[in-house]
């Protein structure tokens, strides 16, 4: 298992790689100069290109593009991520400050959505002979996975900050204050992974082998937790460390409306502002969570199901 | 069997319903996990600003009424720095009640001293100004004379657009600790004015991550993108502050700040949208604030079908800004029919009214003949455009849809089009007019938009329209110190403007701030840059 844990990680290295080298094209090849945005944003718009071309030799931006790029790589393999074109603030930094905020939020939605829509999902599976809760599940889950974040996040503060004033309305450190933007992050979630649960769980009830282990009179407790979920899991476990990758990687809208200071709204300003470091950092680090959280699903089937631990002959 | 096995006696419907209420329960209790409500901030200080020793002359203000209070401000933006050469938008430093400049523009738009205590312009290339006694910086130091030209010299090397607004061959003399006389390298009639940019905050680099401003407001600590905590500078020139602490919470969105007011998040929002303003009506103070700010649209002229006068004419007569200001921003605006917006101090020229069978006239003797399908079609052009809009500024993309639906009739195919960024997509030319939203006058002086929108190269004519005849007439305007003859000049440019149509004005947006009952002090200004002053009181 180590060993393929090593070799999982090595293959992370040229993966980042090249998704590097596509971040840097496709940036450089949009039409934003981030001279100009700079500039303009400093003046009011007003950018005289005496002043462009100045920033951008002050930036480096007139030198060749692969001198430019393997600069930028020289710096990341010394975890030096350069500055941020917009104040200079490095953006180790702004990762830094950025990082324990949208961690804090995908961790709450995550433990909100696993709590809630794995339970419910084998509930609905379990008892679907029940219509009108079967029925009310179903509904309910496809609104939380259909409604749009803005709208779900503006409701939720209408109803909780403004004529409830249970909660506040904008987001921060504190637990009340976490509430809401974990709440309107988790919903859409919910909703999937309740509909997914449901239907793995469905699909494992009609196996044989749990039908033998109900004919030989096992509890249902023991059925359910030994025979139905664990083989239900596998596919559960796929969609939830995606989730966990798209949690981290930014929920910019639920981060906007909630004024929540995570990586997202970092991202979406530094994309609008032509601020390439803080893109290329962000787009890095999004891709390693992605690689990262993968390599941990891949390990925890191994542990969910021992099955796969079992090399097959021709391995 | 399964069906009977999974749900005989022990999970009935009671079951599954308590069930539920419990999770339920469980939820809203750790939602609601304190009892009162906390309005306390968690002060994430990462970035002191400035010096942050108090100033010894706390106390000695003219105004020696101890500030006292908390204000929960909601706001769009902030800064992340407070040196004005690095920050972002240098502007906010001002806007938060921590920069001052050497003039500025009064909420009737006037010029008036600032930091200066009087100006005088000697002649076209003199001016000279003397500052108030006893000024100084946040870490007590004087701002004297010989701090304003460091001042200004570091902002000319570190800012090169400011070179555009006063010359960075310009001579500063220091003449006594408390006076100086600028020397232009050219005749300039508008040095005071342009003194009052933002780019011209007063400020003391003390290292360069180490900067001082002299604001009767200074930030304590400063969370980029999040949050601002200001306090009072005790020792600052004039009046000083009348609130002990201003908390900023930085939220983009606009509906949210609205909501922030009505959960009691808040106590003044800056920027209301203008659909909640009703609902906020009689529980809060809402304030119109009327802006210098205009939405325009930069036609291309070097490009079909702005290429042709007729079709630019025809937009310019096509649209019913009544119609815009009433539909699109719902009764807050005013119609723009001049360079500039109506109603602060500068002569605007009304060249462009609604009159659509004038519009059709024009196109048609200019060999606009109506296609087909509804779109008027010359020499194989079509006369189709498409409109780009950014989402900076929101009024624009309903405008843009306005428009298409106002000049459909008169045979305009127009293609609204959102951009991130409006100047990187005019870049190459490939559009037919850029909808902008642009602070037209915010030095109280109009030349500074003709620079900056409609002289050949200004950094914001963005259509590349160029008239020599403009250019002289803006080199005279900017050699002229007489008000009279530059009301003249300005007069002359809006004319030729008029006739030559290389943008169309739309309407000028009225923005809405609201704040709570006990909040007083707030005096609306049509420039964004004097928002936070000493007046403001709570409690």
């Amino acid at each position: 298992m180590a060993g393929y844990i090593l070799r999982r990680l090595a293959q992370i290295v040229p993966a980042l790689l090249l998704i590097s080298i596509v971040v840097f094209a496709l940036q450089t090849a949009s039409r934003i100069d981030p001279a100009h945005e700079i500039v303009a944003r400093q003046n009011g718009g007003f950018a005289p290109p005496a002043a462009i071309a100045a920033k951008r030799h002050e930036l480096g931006l007139d030198r060749p593009l692969p001198v430019q790029y393997v600069r930028w790589l020289g710096g990341i393999v010394r975890f030096d991520f350069g500055r941020s074109y917009r104040d200079g603030t490095p953006v180790s930094t702004l990762l830094r400050q950025r990082l324990p905020a949208t961690i804090l939020l995908a961790v709450a939605a995550l433990a909100l959505t696993l709590v809630v829509s794995v339970p419910l999902g084998v509930a609905a599976a379990l008892w679907r002979r029940v219509r009108l809760f079967d029925v009310a599940v179903r509904v309910l889950s496809v609104l939380g996975a259909s409604i749009p974040g803005f709208a779900l996040a503006l409701g939720l503060i209408w109803l909780f900050a403004a004529r409830l004033h249970w909660l506040p309305a904008f987001g921060g450190p504190s637990l009340r204050q976490l509430v809401l933007p974990a709440v309107a992050l988790a919903v859409p979630q919910t909703g999937l992974l309740v509909r997914l649960t449901r239907a793995e769980v469905l699909d494992v009830l009609g196996s044989e082998f749990v039908v033998v282990a109900q004919a030989k009179g096992l509890p249902r407790r023991t059925v359910a937790l030994r025979h139905l979920l664990p083989n239900a899991l596998v596919p559960i476990l796929t969609v939830a460390g995606l989730m966990v990758a798209n949690l981290l990687a930014g929920a910019f809208i639920i981060e906007f409306v909630f004024a929540w200071n995570g990586l997202g709204r970092l991202a979406v300003a530094a994309v609008q502002d032509g601020d390439m470091p803080v893109v290329l950092a962000y787009v890095l680090f999004v891709a390693a969570t992605f690689l990262l959280v993968n390599l941990v699903v891949d390990v925890l089937y191994a542990v969910v199901d021992p099955r796969l631990r079992v090399k097959a002959p021709w391995q | 069997m399964e069906q009977n096995y999974w749900t005989k006696r022990t999970y009935n419907r009671r079951m599954v319903l308590r069930g539920l209420v419990a999770m339920t329960g469980a939820v809203t209790l750790a939602a609601c996990g304190s009892a009162k409500k906390n309005n306390s901030n968690t002060a994430i200080a990462t970035r002191p600003a400035g010096a942050a020793t108090s100033a010894p002359g706390a106390g000695s203000s003219p105004a020696a009424v101890a500030p006292s209070g908390t204000l929960r401000l909601v706001h769009w933006e902030g800064p992340a720095l407070v040196d004005p050469v690095k920050e972002d938008s240098p502007d906010l430093l001002m806007e938060y009640g921590m920069g001052e400049c050497l003039t500025r523009v009064t909420a009737d738009m006037k010029l008036a001293p600032w930091l200066a205590q009087s100006m005088e312009i000697v002649d076209a290339t003199t001016t000279r100004l003397t500052l108030r006694p006893g000024l100084t910086f946040w870490d007590s130091s004087p701002l004297d004379a010989q701090a304003v030209k460091l001042s200004l010299e570091r902002a000319w090397a570190g800012n090169p657009s400011t070179d555009a607004y006063i010359s960075k061959q310009t001579q500063i003399v220091v003449d006594s600790p408390t006076s100086l006389t600028f020397k232009t390298p050219a005749p300039q009639g508008n040095v005071l004015n342009n003194l009052a940019n933002y780019p011209f905050v007063i400020h003391r680099a003390i290292t360069e991550d180490n900067v001082v401003l002299s604001g009767p407001y200074r930030a304590t600590s400063i969370v980029k993108d999040a949050s601002l905590t200001l306090e009072p500078y005790l020792g600052h020139w004039g009046a000083t502050g009348k609130i002990k602490q201003i908390q900023a919470k930085i939220v983009p969105d606009a509906n949210t700040r609205a909501l922030a007011l009505q959960s009691g998040d808040a106590d003044f929002a800056w920027q209301l949208p203008v659909e909640q303003v009703d609902s906020l009506k009689g529980q809060f103070t809402i304030v119109d604030v009327p802006s210098v700010r205009g939405s325009i649209a930069l036609l291309n002229v070097h490009r079909p079908p702005f290429d042709d006068l007729a079709a630019r004419k025809a937009f310019a007569l096509g649209i019913d800004r009544d119609a815009l200001v009433k539909g699109v921003l719902l009764g807050a605006g005013v119609p723009m029919r001049g360079t500039f917006p109506p109603g602060f101090g500068v002569d605007v020229v009304e060249t462009q009214t609604y009159d659509p069978a004038q519009a059709k006239q024009l196109l048609d003797q200019a060999g606009w003949q109506m296609g087909s399908d509804g779109v008027r079609v010359k020499n194989g052009n079509r006369l189709s455009f498409t409109a780009l809009t950014y989402p900076g500024r929101p009024e624009l993309k309903p405008l843009s849809i306005a428009i298409q639906s106002q000049l459909k009739p008169l045979g305009f195919e127009v293609k609204p089009q959102e951009v991130q960024s409006i100047s990187a997509a005019t870049k190459s030319g490939d559009f037919g007019a850029a909808f902008a939203s642009a602070m037209t006058l915010p030095t109280a002086d109009p030349q500074y938009f003709y620079d900056f929108a409609y002289v050949t190269n200004g950094g914001f004519n963005l259509g590349k329209y160029s008239n020599p005849q403009l250019d002289a007439l803006v080199m005279q305007l900017r050699g002229e110190i007489d008000p009279q003859k530059r009301a003249d000049f300005s007069k002359q440019i809006q004319q030729l403007l008029g006739q030559d149509v290389p943008a169309v004005y739309m309407v000028s947006k009225t923005f809405k701030t609201g704040y709570v009952k006990k909040f007083s002090g707030y005096v609306p200004h049509p420039i964004d840059e004097y928002l936070i002053t000493t007046d403001w009181k709570i409690g």
